[in-house]
């Protein structure tokens, strides 16, 4: 009894022990189910934030790539990755700029050179400010850049992204405002117009102020708006020309209500390569006044200083001639004295004069092609008398046949009496003065040689100074005045002409003149 | 050969009078009456009985281009010929003197030995020119 007891006992224990053993078996399963599940969710709940975060970045790799220029260079700043909107912006297509170094298509313009950013990026220090990029059509671009460097384990430089945005709209306008600013200080009216349709796009205050407009006022109109400033058939005339790339710009007067205008125009291309009409109207009222009071002050002085003059030279040359009774042959040599003087002092008002009004561009200068070689044959007649007088005669040289150029006959004329004057007074009794002219690949050549002494070297270089004469007291006495040759290369430059000349002492000198040909004058005031 | 001229010469200038007046009285043995100003010459003319006008151009009051314009205006002087006198030499203000009727134009300073025999030059020449226009080129 107590065995089977025992017995019971024993199998009971064993059974319960059974029992136990599986019950802490499937409490560990359980348990370890609970782990794995635990570690299942945290995985994925890793993972979806993994993807989550691929997600984020695919987006602000897109938003980048879609704002911003993007460039990957390695170490050595070759360029490995070049994004869209930087190919685009720059006119590149993306092959082409792989391979190459960034420096080549970078403008360092602010940051002292390539070199120094670069080192500093080398360093792993990051890098930004503004920077021009150049674009492969040579214009420039305006950017903010930031350079992220990107090291290796050792420390190297491995690769380094560019991230630029295009910075040119807010620069042009910063820049047009500074422009805008300046022109509103000008006390001339500035117009910008389109070239074909003439359509106003900019007025500067003072030009809005003339027309009494507001900014929003002038949108939408044209030239044709601004008559009151503008004939505009005169300005499409005149301004044609610019289009045509012949000239650079044109200047014109007009006479407009409020009185004489200068219209300059020009023909501009800075924004983007569109062209567009520049035009400046300049009151000149004052100026064409100041003009005016000029030619008066010409005109008065040249009378009140001949009227005197015409009184003393007459009475001297009616005295001197015995008209009046016979004089005492010593008073006669000092009348000869102030009658020689007179007259040097009426060739110095001339002379004067015609300086005043070369300068003022008052000097009469119609323009006319002629035949050189008549034209010359007519100098040496007109001043064969005063060759006669110092036994000095002159000879028409060179072309036999015509030599035609355009030029003002009273000019020319001018020029070779005061060249042929000079030579007969500083040539050797009996010799002869020599005028030639000659054809040149370049146009025509009026040429005047006497056989004097020649001019001294130093006083060569300053032949054409007012008041400068070679042989001063030579020529005073002979009634120079010290400005026939600078009148002489004045109205030679009105001619677009050149006077020059050689000489050698001893032997005698050469004035030279050269002509442009007929055709190739430009239009003279 | 035509007779000698009559002038009449408005100056404003008393010396250059003088000297014309012994230019062209003594030396050129011409007959002168002369005026001061347009003014008085356009009073005084009729009784001048001139052949022909010596007018200066810049005078006080009327210049001698609106003196000979106003000359011009009297039936009797409306051909008489005309020469100025100046010291506006320029080609410019020549060309417009001639166009303002002036058979030629003097320029100041003057030789009064000369000016008489340069008067009478033009006037013979104008008088060619009236009896046989052909010849006078």
């Amino acid at each position: 009894m107590a065995d089977a007891r025992a017995s019971l006992i024993a199998q009971l224990s064993t059974v319960t022990k059974g029992i136990g053993d599986r019950a802490f078996l499937l409490a560990v399963v359980v348990v370890l189910l609970l782990v794995i599940f635990v570690m299942f969710r945290a995985l994925q709940r890793r993972n979806e934030k993994l993807r989550l975060k691929d997600e984020e970045l695919e987006l602000y790799r897109g938003a980048m790539e879609a704002h911003a220029m993007v460039s990957i260079v390695d170490g050595d700043g070759v360029i490995s990755y070049v994004n869209g909107t930087l190919a685009r912006a720059t006119g590149y297509l993306g092959d082409e700029l792989i391979g190459r170094a960034f420096n080549e298509v970078l403008l360092d313009d602010k940051v002292g050179s390539f070199g120094a950013l670069w080192s500093k990026v080398q360093t792993g220090q990051m890098w930004a400010d503004e920077t021009r990029l150049r674009c492969k059509d040579g214009s420039t671009l305006w950017t903010k850049a930031t350079i992220v460097p990107l090291m290796d384990p050792s420390g190297k430089l491995a690769r380094a992204i560019w991230l630029r945005t295009d910075i040119r709209e807010s620069r042009l306008s910063q820049a047009d405002m500074q422009n805008r600013a300046m022109i509103d200080l000008l006390q001339d009216e500035v117009y910008v117009l389109t070239t074909d349709t003439l359509e106003l796009i900019y007025l500067n205050k003072r030009s809005l102020a003339a027309m009494g407009w507001t900014a929003q006022e002038m949108d939408g109109r044209g030239l044709a708006d601004i008559g009151s400033r503008f004939d505009v058939s005169m300005f499409r005339d005149r301004a044609s020309d610019l289009l045509s790339g012949e000239i650079d710009s044109v200047l014109y007067e007009d006479m407009i209500s409020t009185g004489p205008i200068e219209v300059s125009v020009q023909l501009d291309h800075s924004i983007e390569g569109v062209p567009r009409f520049v035009a400046m109207v300049r009151d000149i009222s004052e100026r064409k006044k100041a003009e005016r009071d000029k030619k008066e002050f010409v005109s008065t002085v040249s009378h009140e200083l001949r009227s005197p003059l015409t009184s003393i030279k007459g009475s001297l040359n009616l005295i001197s001639s015995g008209a009046l009774g016979a004089i005492p042959e010593r008073s006669a040599r000092l009348i000869q004295v102030a009658l020689s003087n007179v007259d040097r002092l009426v060739r110095l008002i001339n002379d004067l004069l015609d300086l005043e009004k070369l300068d003022a561009n008052m000097m009469d200068f119609t323009f006319e092609t002629i035949d050189l070689v008549a034209f010359a044959d007519e100098a040496v007649a007109a001043n064969a008398g005063y060759g006669h007088e110092y036994g000095v005669s002159l000879r028409r040289v060179g072309a036999s046949g015509p030599v035609y150029a355009k030029v003002s006959r009273d000019g020319m004329m001018q020029v070779l009496t005061n060249l042929l004057s000079n030579a007969v007074k500083f040539s050797p009794q009996g010799q002869a003065v020599d005028l030639g002219v000659e054809e040149t690949a370049e146009g025509a050549r009026l040429t005047v040689t006497d056989r004097g002494d020649g001019i001294p070297p130093e006083a060569q270089g300053t032949l054409f100074t007012r008041f400068v004469q070679a042989h001063t007291q030579v020529d005073a006495r002979r009634g120079g005045t010290g400005l026939g040759l600078s009148i002489a290369k004045s109205i030679m430059d009105k001619h677009e002409g050149k006077i020059t000349f050689t000489s050698e002492m001893g032997a005698g000198t050469t004035f030279i003149i050269d002509l442009p040909k007929a055709g190739n004058m430009r239009a003279v005031a | 050969m035509p007779k000698l001229p009559r002038i009449v010469h408005v100056e404003d200038d008393p010396d250059i009078r003088e000297i014309a007046l012994i230019a062209l009285e003594m030396v050129g043995g011409l007959q002168v009456v002369q005026f001061a100003s347009g003014r008085d010459a356009l009073e005084g003319v009729v009784a001048a009985q001139p052949d022909l006008f010596l007018l200066d151009v810049m005078m006080p009051g009327m210049n001698g281009e609106e003196t000979l314009s106003a000359l011009r205006q009297m039936p009797e002087f409306a051909q008489t010929p005309a020469i100025f006198m100046t010291a506006k030499a320029q080609a410019s203000d020549v060309r417009k003197f001639m166009d303002a009727g002036a058979l030629e134009v003097i320029v100041k300073p003057f030789d009064p030995m000369q000016l008489a025999a340069q008067i009478l030059a033009i006037w013979n020449k104008w008088h060619q020119a009236r009896v046989s226009p052909d010849l006078a080129g």
